[in-house]
């Protein structure tokens, strides 16, 4: 039941001024006060549902880990219907936007109420992952390899960048979009994009199949199959990379959070510190969830000092979301929606 | 309560129309000899016989004439869209469909997608509960499909067609020519069937959007008797099919699919005094297009298999009452596409059979088989059967069997998720029925059960990925009951048949139901003829099924009941013209069998049929 409420004030302070612009998941309140709505100060779990069907839902997890409230987005909309696979959702000052993978679509809600806002569906095709930055919405979309760009602030569409690569995660930092090129095991750029200009700047490489890419503090870290390269955001260019120190298999999802670094191999969870010279393939602990190598580390966040792993049941019944310390004991399960497969700290 | 009164409601209709019969009996239609190959080899088990006049009472589909008459429970994305079956609880790889006596299941799905068979040339359909894996190969565990054209001699020419226009743009045409003299028959026929397939919701808004479709098939058969004891056959039929995938929300990606299948073989049966050979050589093609953008084939991706198969079978009449047979079979396949690079497959089968009236009242089988099969170590397969006569009404069957299905080429070789250390799955399996015949009423009674191990299932993945797992172990135990009823009075002439289904299929592991598995299942049909006027009555109860393997009642699908009746008028000289419609889900019952796939509420066709 541990939290920490003061360590992103620590951290919003200590980056200061970078701070307006940062929209990502990893935002610190600058006044940790009264919540701003029913589902802030708490944990916003993406589910992401059965591909094909409309039962995509939104489960809400109190700051305690004590509660769970699954299906808020049709609690709060009873007349909407959420859609057919969730599978990411990118936070704004106010909005939160839902990516639609099989709707074709991006709901937009408030962040703290849910309250349903508007729908997006221009240029959407088959859309990944989405980010907020520079006061637009960008969005990876797979069908049609390209970045649509919306306004934040009418939703009104802005363009298209064409990419003609696979486009995964997203990640703004800089004034720069950074464009993982690499999806299902195949792949090893990273696009970088003026956010102001909307335009291709430059591509980064790294020296292995590239699986996850995420950032803090300035450095852009991306996760392959030989270690994990840090870049500098601002002049996207190598830092170095650091190797694993023995063999691991099919490393993912990668998490950066309170200067360590988390990802998983199936049911192994691995933590090592951000300034390691190597990265130790000694798993930090064994969810030992079973089933087979796909739905196995389906869903994988660490959030506000908390470890998340989905346990989806190869998709045939509701999710378990075992809930871990950084010394790898479990401190709660709890039931979940179809699918989970993200979690992030709505603050 | 509802379900109770609807069932009470179909039971005492039955009852009504049994004592009815009671009245007045007469003569039975005059029994039409056909093949009836599998329920030869069927001893110990029962065989529904479905004939042609039944099959084309429902949509080109075969899904639509197994819901209405057999046990099957189906599970339908949508009208006419994918459509899998379960057979006494088992999952849709383990019913076998055979077309003339080979099996015609998918090398890449294991299971027929039922609503890609256009059923409308079939003189019969059989249907076989129960173990078969040693006669018909892998599959044949929950049930046998076998779809069958016979060709009859000294007929001349026959001209038969049918077509009909119904609610949602459906059109559906088929023409049948037969020419037979004394030693030459041949059949010709076509299907077409389009429909735009735009049904309304009922109880929801919105409609079937991009779900339309459309198929056409042909079939050419030939036979030739040398002597009346040798006899070459030649069967082929082509499908080619294409359907879009429906979607919910207007922003979803429209997508179709296109299913091309040549099937086509040759048949040569001889006898010779004790002997009796049959030998055939099948070539089947089987191939998919899948398009993820209707107007770019760019991206399409597609599978096609080969099949090429080699069966023969030497008979021998030991005695009178004893007939020995073997049998060795080959078969070799090769698939090829997108995902699934020039896989192949060689496989050979050893059979032995034998059958043994022990008494006038009693007869027994033993089938044997080993297989041996690329990759993998068959096991050995044995199905054991008995039928004991007390009296001409009572009878009782035992059959006993081990079966397996072998992992498909999907199963091994799917990108990303084949699984190469896949196992077969077997089964160990009994029967026993009671069957009462007094003159034209019929009752059977069965009890079952299987148990089945290394069950290989297919999980749901994120996007379109799946995995096949050897995992589960499951136990389906389960009733099948059937009756009908047959009488004429005057020139009134009545028809009534039932069944009724339950099944327990569970994971032994957690305990749970099987997804898609409903307990109860009840279909009913009449059919009633006066003078020129014939109509009918096909009714089907499908209990709830779940579908989260947790049993989760929130997310379970609701049971139903589906009516459909219609009425034709025969005219013309011996009853050349025939005019007719049908009302289908008469109860305008809003249902669905697989979830978030709503289903069409009521529905008219008219339809006119010739025969010269």
């Amino acid at each position: 039941m541990k939290h920490n409420f003061l360590k992103p004030l620590l951290l919003a302070l200590t980056i200061g001024f970078f701070f307006a612009s940062c929209s990502s998941d990893d935002d610190g309140g600058v006044t940790p006060e009264l919540p701003q709505g029913d589902f802030d100060l708490g944990y916003i779990i993406a589910n992401e549902g059965n591909f094909g069907s409309p039962n995509a839902s939104v489960s809400f997890i109190d700051a305690d880990l004590m509660t769970v409230e699954n299906s808020i987005f049709e609690a709060v909309n009873p007349s909407e219907n959420l859609g057919d696979v969730l599978n990411h959702i990118a936070f704004g000052d106010e909005n939160a936007f839902l990516v639609m993978n099989n709707s074709n679509k991006i709901v937009v809600v408030n962040r703290f109420s849910f309250e349903y806002v508007t729908t997006l569906t221009e240029s959407i095709a088959l859309p990944r992952y989405a980010v907020v930055e520079n006061g637009k919405l960008f969005v990876s979309n797979s069908q049609s390899q390209d970045i649509a760009v919306y306004d934040t602030s009418d939703f009104s569409f802005i363009t298209s960048i064409a990419i003609d690569k696979p486009v995964e995660l997203l990640k703004a930092d800089a004034g720069k979009l950074f464009v993982q090129n690499a999806s299902f095991g195949t792949g090893n750029e990273i696009t970088v994009i003026n956010t102001d200009t909307n335009e291709i700047t430059s591509t980064l490489t790294v020296d292995g199949v590239l699986n996850s890419i995420d950032d803090e503090d300035g450095i852009l870290y991306a996760l392959h199959s030989e270690g994990i390269s840090k870049f500098n955001t601002s002049t996207a260019s190598l830092i170095e990379t650091i190797n694993f120190s023995g063999e691991v298999n099919n490393p993912s999802k990668l998490n950066i959070e309170d200067d360590k670094i988390f990802f998983i191999t199936g049911s192994q969870v691995y933590a090592s510190d951000l300034n390691a010279t190597e990265i130790g393939v000694t798993p930090l602990f064994d969810t030992e969830v079973e089933g087979n190598s796909f739905t196995v580390g389906y869903g994988f966040s660490v959030e506000n000092g908390n470890i998340f792993y989905s346990d989806v049941n190869g998709f045939t019944a509701d999710s378990e979301l075992l809930i871990y310390d950084y010394s790898g004991n479990l401190v709660q399960t709890l039931t979940t929606g179809v699918g989970t497969n993200a979690v992030y700290f709505n603050d | 309560m509802m379900i109770k009164r609807q069932l009470l409601l179909l039971f005492g209709l039955f009852a009504f129309l049994g004592n009815a019969q009671q009245k007045e009996r007469q003569q039975l239609d005059t029994v039409v000899l056909k093949p009836l190959r599998l329920i030869q080899k069927s001893v110990g088990q029962s065989v529904l016989n479905i004939e042609q006049d039944q099959i084309r009472k429902y949509r080109p589909q075969l899904t639509d004439v197994l819901s209405f008459e057999t046990p099957i429970f189906f599970k339908e994305n949508g009208l006419g869209m994918v459509s899998s079956p379960s057979f006494r609880g088992t999952t849709a790889q383990q019913t076998a469909v055979l077309w003339n006596g080979i099996n015609v299941n998918s090398q890449f799905l294991g299971q027929v997608d039922f609503n890609t068979i256009s059923p409308y040339h079939y003189s019969s359909i059989d249907v076989r509960s129960g173990g078969g894996s040693s006669q018909f190969g892998s599959g044949a565990i929950g049930g046998t499909v076998a779809l069958n054209n016979s060709l009859d001699f000294k007929k001349g020419h026959q001209f038969q067609l049918l077509s009909s226009y119904g609610s949602f743009e459906t059109y559906n045409n088929a023409i049948d020519y037969k020419f037979s003299d004394e030693k030459f028959s041949f059949h010709l026929g076509a299907n077409y069937f389009d429909s735009a397939n735009d049904y309304d919701f009922p109880d929801q808004k919105g409609f079937n959007d991009n779900g339309q479709m459309h198929h056409l098939s042909v079939t050419a058969n030939v036979a030739y008797r040398f002597k009346p004891q040798h006899k070459l056959s030649f069967y082929s039929e082509i499908y080619d099919g294409e359907r879009h995938f429906s979607i919910l929300e207007e922003t979803q990606s429209r997508t179709k699919y296109q299913d091309q299948n040549i099937k086509s073989q040759l048949l040569w049966e001889s006898s010779w005094r004790k002997l009796k050979l049959k030998s055939r050589a099948a070539y089947l093609n089987e191939k998919y297009t899948y398009f993820p953008e209707l107007d770019n084939d760019e991206t399409s991706t597609y599978g096609r298999a080969e099949t090429i198969i080699n069966k023969t079978s030497l008979g021998y009449k030991v005695k009178k009452n004893i007939y020995l047979e073997a049998e060795i079979d080959y078969q070799y396949t090769w698939a090829d596409g997108i995902e699934i690079q020039d896989a192949s497959r060689n496989s050979t089968e050893a059979q032995l059979f034998l059958k043994y009236h022990l008494t006038p009242n009693w007869v027994y089988q033993v089938h044997l088989n080993q297989n041996f099969v690329d990759d993998f170590d068959a096991p050995f397969l044995y199905n054991f059967g008995t039928n004991y006569s007390f009296s001409s009404q009572h009878e009782v069957r035992l059959n006993f069997s081990k079966n397996y299905r072998i992992p498909t080429f999907n199963d091994l070789y799917w990108p990303g998720s084949g699984n190469l250390s896949l196992k077969p799955e077997t089964s160990l399996q009994g029967e026993i029925s009671y069957i009462f015949k007094l003159k034209s009423f019929e009752f059977g009674l069965t009890y079952y059960q299987i148990e089945l191990e290394d069950m290989i299932r297919w999980l749901p993945m994120q996007g379109e990925l799946w995995e096949p797992v050897n995992t589960d172990k499951v136990s389906s135990k389960g009733i099948e009951a059937n009756a009908s009823y047959q009488f004429n009075w005057d020139r009134n002439k009545l028809k009534a048949k039932m069944l009724y289904a339950y099944t327990k299929s569970e994971n032994k592991e957690t305990g749970y139901q099987l997804i898609y598995v409903p307990y109860h299942k009840v279909t009913a049909g009449f059919d009633y003829d006066y003078k020129n006027w014939h109509a009918d009555v096909s009714a089907m109860y499908n209990g709830k099924v779940y579908t989260q393997s947790n049993n989760k009642s929130k997310t379970r699908v609701d049971d139903y009941i589906l009516v459909n009746a219609s009425a034709q008028y025969q005219f013309g000289n011996n009853q050349m013209y025939g005019l007719g419609a049908r009302v289908k889900n008469a109860t305008d019952r809003s249902y669905q069998n697989m979830i978030y796939k709503p289903m069409p509420g009521i529905n008219f066709e008219f339809f006119l049929t010739l025969n010269l």
